[in-house]
């Protein structure tokens, strides 16, 4: 029940090298939020359906409640707070969902941004069909998802425009200041 | 119109989509304490003792608590929503002596961490005596069934009968009498973002209390009122809120445990329900049994519908009777019906309780009347869509009273919408013409292809009131806005600002809206009932135009003008005919505080402020609506249903909804289509499953099944704008009619598929499952009369 086996882990978040201990039971998603005050993944089911939870971790998304903090030694993260340029530019997903009005209460926003993002980088011209079932891991109550989908299209086509600068967001490697 | 009912994109979007948002479990406090509970895992069982003991003895636990350390506390929560005719049963903070439903409180543990309040639950040592479960309403209501409370004396809460004209006497005269079981599912709320409350204390017994609830200022009141406290030393602020549906618009145990523990033990206290928690024990709805009927002429006229209904509320009344009101008085919707009489009860189970989500009655009321109509037309060989136009309330009969009352007392009265036109609209959408052909075409490839259709009234811009501030900064020249209406994702921050812009004449850049925060602003009702842009955004208008009369009383001082010959234009108080003749309501607004200093140079010589002014540029407003709004529309859809396997796919979906003047048809139109999401879950996928001793069995997202954006098709909009002629802003309110026709027009398209096989739908969710099984009791056979 008390605090021992604590765990040295050293994780890179947006860029940004962390060394912390941890309990090993301590979910990944607990250790974003709470170690590191990175609060913009958000925990909606803890049971791995939701998605709200989804960070990128070493390339690939996952449901950072599904992951242990310990799993994550060595990784590298990336959160919605690392999407944008270091200078504040908004990513293009970014940009979208709020163009084509695909958030309402915002909670579920920052697992949809990180799934799409990586799904755009894997699929960079989507059909409509194609963007509905990437983003069909990620649970939305609020908007019925086609402004989701509508803003999905939009980056795709943004980022279509701008090739170079913008593709290998999902896997940002430089210090993210404005991730903290 | 510079703002009002433009596509402005929302003021709040940039921190949400930046990971900037804060929702309650974000919320920092150091030392926080975290409290876990200890939920009941029997539907009804006694309790025979718990020991804390074992919970207590790591020093991380600070707190183990069950009702019998509750002191003075052990008392059971008010009661929202009295009727007489109600007796009324609310839950104490933690169960005493006996639970009533799976995932009532118990005993909680506060400790360091969340993770150790966890473990500690494991170790309280208690006993239950199961009890006999009353699992249904009409189980409930046999005469040799368990008692739930005994103080009550029976399993019903509430028996109500509501009518107008005489039901009686048209049955008995009518050409037609069809009359239908039917049984509405219980569906869980569910915002993304489920329940949480941090209270933080100070050293002199005040407490600032953060929650995720839709009305912050009835949450206080509720709050300091249980626990004997005075309501300034209380400010209770609702963060980012990650939807509410409803859910969070009641209190609930962990609201006053919360606090509680926080003025006990003198350290900030906080609670974050995870999902099970909210499958579990936030509030329910839905859930009603009906037996109607209806009465119509030979050429489908409705002459009366008669309606026997039970609504199986759950343990508790926390809520009291809102919803089967409103599924009574929502039956006639936007119809004809000369002579009506329902008969609702409203019975307890050993289930969670009931309390308005999304829709709040609504739909169980647009259900039966449309399932009716289609089985009515059915019997007179009439088209669905003629019989409807058939009935329609048309323009020329308005203002239409209906003979029934609102909950709060007020008359149903119908006053602008052209619902004839709204329906043609939809039939046109969907090519209602055509869609025989295609359907035939369909079946051609041994595809069954169904249209369903149905209309429905919102009845929203309840009472009694919404507030405002506005407020225009003296250094900055910016405008707040206040209000007690806080938003969970339906966008206020835009759309109030857009009024408030328009009616004060300033930028919407500059205006900033607070809401859900007891310390800005006096008083408040909240964010439910698709009641924001009626009677705050009226309220909003209100303040901002009572801002604008003293700018101007004030502006005509100092530009030595009339104020009847100036404007305001984007912050600029100016000469109508001269606007180079100005002066910035910020300058105003600094005269207004600061004038020792300002009139000097400001004013001119010999004039002074008069003797009654008041100072700041900022004034409240609180609009009580005069009459309700009703909002309409009419939903249509194609759906294909496979035969063999009673999959259900939703081709087409089309809406047109008329909720009068809009503010901002972005924001209109993603409630809209958020609500049909919600509806389709409603109708296909959604369903809290117990079993025969009320374990719940939808716990988990792996078995409550909520649609992901393959279930949810694209939906197409049409649209009308009536406005409402009896609020000054001709609003209606839009945040809940994409929800209440959703299920009615399922069942009526998957009829109509699979009409050669003779099925007839009567229940919602109508789940593949359930239809399958239907399908396998005609044994899968088509009917050979059948097209
Ligand atoms: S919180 Fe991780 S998937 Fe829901
Ligand atoms: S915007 Fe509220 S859950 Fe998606």
């Amino acid at each position: 029940m008390t605090q021992n086996n604590l765990n040295n882990i050293t994780v890179t978040v947006n860029g940004k090298e962390h060394s912390l201990s941890v309990e090993p039971r301590m979910l990944l998603s607990d250790v974003l939020r709470d170690e590191l005050g990175l609060t913009g993944t958000h925990v909606g089911c803890e049971h791995g359906i939701c998605g709200a939870c989804t960070v990128m971790m070493d390339e690939r998304p996952v449901r950072s409640c599904l992951v242990f903090g310990v799993q994550a030694n060595q990784a590298k993260i990336l959160t919605v707070e690392g999407l944008s340029n270091a200078d504040g530019t908004l990513h293009p997903l970014q940009e979208a969902f709020r163009e084509k009005h695909g958030l309402q209460c915002g909670f579920c926003t920052p697992g949809f941004l990180i799934s799409a993002c990586h799904f755009l980088e894997e699929n960079p011209h989507p059909s409509r069909e194609e963007i509905r079932e990437g983003i069909s891991g990620n649970l939305c109550r609020c908007t019925g998802y086609q402004n989701i989908v509508d803003a999905v299209e939009m980056a795709a086509e943004m980022l279509s425009k701008d090739k170079i600068s913008e593709t290998d967001q999902c896997t940002v490697q430089a210090e993210h200041p404005a991730g903290i | 119109m510079r703002y009002l009912g433009k596509a402005l994109p929302r003021k709040e979007d940039l921190r949400l989509i930046t990971g900037n948002g804060r929702y309650l479990a974000d919320i920092e406090s150091k030392n926080a304490l975290h409290m876990a509970v200890l939920r009941s895992p029997h539907a009804h069982a006694r309790i025979v003792k718990i020991d804390l003991t074992k919970a207590k003895q790591f020093p991380e636990v600070i707190a183990a608590v069950s009702f019998e350390q509750l002191g003075a506390m052990g008392k059971k929560l008010p009661m929202l929503v009295p009727h007489p005719a109600l007796r009324s049963e609310t839950p104490y903070p933690l169960a005493k002596d006996k639970v009533n439903y799976v995932g009532e409180p118990v005993a909680v543990v506060v400790a360091t961490s969340r993770y150790i309040a966890e473990d500690a639950l494991e170790l309280i040592d208690i006993e239950y005596d199961a009890l006999p479960v009353v699992g249904n309403p009409e189980d409930a209501l046999k005469a040799d069934a368990p008692l739930l409370h005994m103080e009550v004396g029976s399993n019903t809460a509430a028996m109500i009968i509501e009518k107008t004209g005489d039901a009686q006497s048209a049955f008995a005269n009518a050409d037609v009498v069809i009359r239908s079981k039917f049984r509405i599912g219980r569906c869980s709320v569910q915002p993304m973002e489920s329940r949480g409350v941090l209270a933080i204390p100070d050293t002199l017994g005040n407490l600032t209390i953060w929650d995720s609830t839709q009305s912050v200022h009835t949450i206080r009141r509720l709050i300091v009122g249980f626990l004997g406290l005075e309501e300034q030393q209380v400010r209770l602020i609702a963060p980012d809120v990650g939807g509410g549906f409803g859910a969070k618009n009641r209190l609930y145990p962990e609201e006053i445990l919360v606090p509680w523990l926080a003025l006990q033990l003198g350290r900030p206290v906080k609670w974050v329900g995870d999902r099970m928690e909210d499958l579990m024990a936030s509030y329910q709805e839905r859930d009603q049994w009906h037996e109607a009927e209806m009465a119509l002429t030979k050429d489908g006229k409705i002459l009366a519908v008669r309606d026997h209904f039970l609504a199986d509320n759950g343990a508790y009344t926390p809520f009291g009777i809102v919803v089967p009101y409103t599924t009574a008085i929502t039956i006639p919707g936007p119809y004809k019906v000369p002579n009506f009489y329902a008969q609702m009860t409203c019975v307890y189970t050993n289930k969670t309780p009931v309390a308005p989500y999304r829709g709040a009655g609504r739909p169980q009321g647009v259900f039966v009347i449309e399932r009716l109509l289609d089985l009515a037309a059915e019997q007179l060989g009439l088209d669905k869509a003629e019989i409807r136009l058939r009935n329609l309330i048309h323009t020329k009969e308005m203002p239409y009273d209906t003979g029934l009352f609102s909950r709060d007392g007020r008359k149903m009265i119908y006053h602008s919408g052209d619902y004839p036109q709204a329906f043609q609209q939809a039939l046109d959408m969907i090519d209602y013409n055509e869609f025989q052909k295609l359907k035939e075409d369909y079946r051609k490839e041994g595809r069954y292809l169904g249209i369903g259709l149905a209309n429905y009234i919102e009845m929203a811009g309840l009472g009694p009131f919404e507030g405002a501030k506005v407020k225009v900064d003296p250094v900055t020249g910016k405008v707040t806005v206040s209000t007690g209406a806080g938003s969970q994702g339906q966008g206020h921050e835009t759309t109030l600002a857009q009024v408030c812009a328009e009616r004060l004449g300033v930028s919407f850049d500059d205006v900033k809206v607070v809401g859900g925060d007891t310390g800005a602003i006096e008083y408040g009702v909240g964010t439910w009932a698709s009641r924001v842009a009626v009677a705050g955004g009226n309220a909003v208008s209100g303040a901002a135009l009572k801002v604008r009369d003293k700018a101007l009383k004030l502006g005509g001082l100092v530009l030595q003008a009339d104020p009847m010959d100036l404007d305001i234009v984007e912050g600029m108080i100016q000469v109508k005919n001269d606007p180079d003749r100005n002066v910035s309501l910020q300058k105003i607004a600094m005269i207004s505080v600061d004038p020792s200093r300002s009139t000097q140079r400001h004013l001119p010589e010999g004039s002074h402020l008069p003797d009654d002014f008041q100072p700041g540029l900022e004034e409240s407003f609180y609009y009580y609506p005069s009459a309700l709004t009703f909002a309409n529309g009419t939903h249509a859809a194609i759906v294909e249903v496979d035969p063999s396997t009673a999959a259900i796919k939703v081709h087409r979906y089309i809406v047109v909804d008329d909720c009068g003047k809009v503010l901002n048809p972005m924001i209109v139109k993603g409630q809209v289509i958020g609500g049909v999401a919600q509806g389709l879950g409603n109708a296909i996928y959604e369903e809290m499953i117990h079993d025969n001793n009320g374990q719940v069995l939808t716990a988990t997202y792996m078995d409550y099944m909520i649609p992901t954006s393959m279930e949810v098709p694209d939906i197409q909009l049409g649209h009308m704008e009536s406005p409402d002629p009896n609020n000054p802003e001709g609003v209606k309110g839009c945040g809940e009619g994409g929800v209440v026709p959703v299920p009615a027009v399922i069942n009526s398209a998957i009829d109509d598929a699979l009409s050669s096989f003779g099925i007839y739908t009567t229940e919602t969710p109508v789940s593949p499952f359930k239809l399958w099984k239907l399908l396998k009791k005609t044994k899968g056979e088509e009917k050979t009369d059948g097209n």
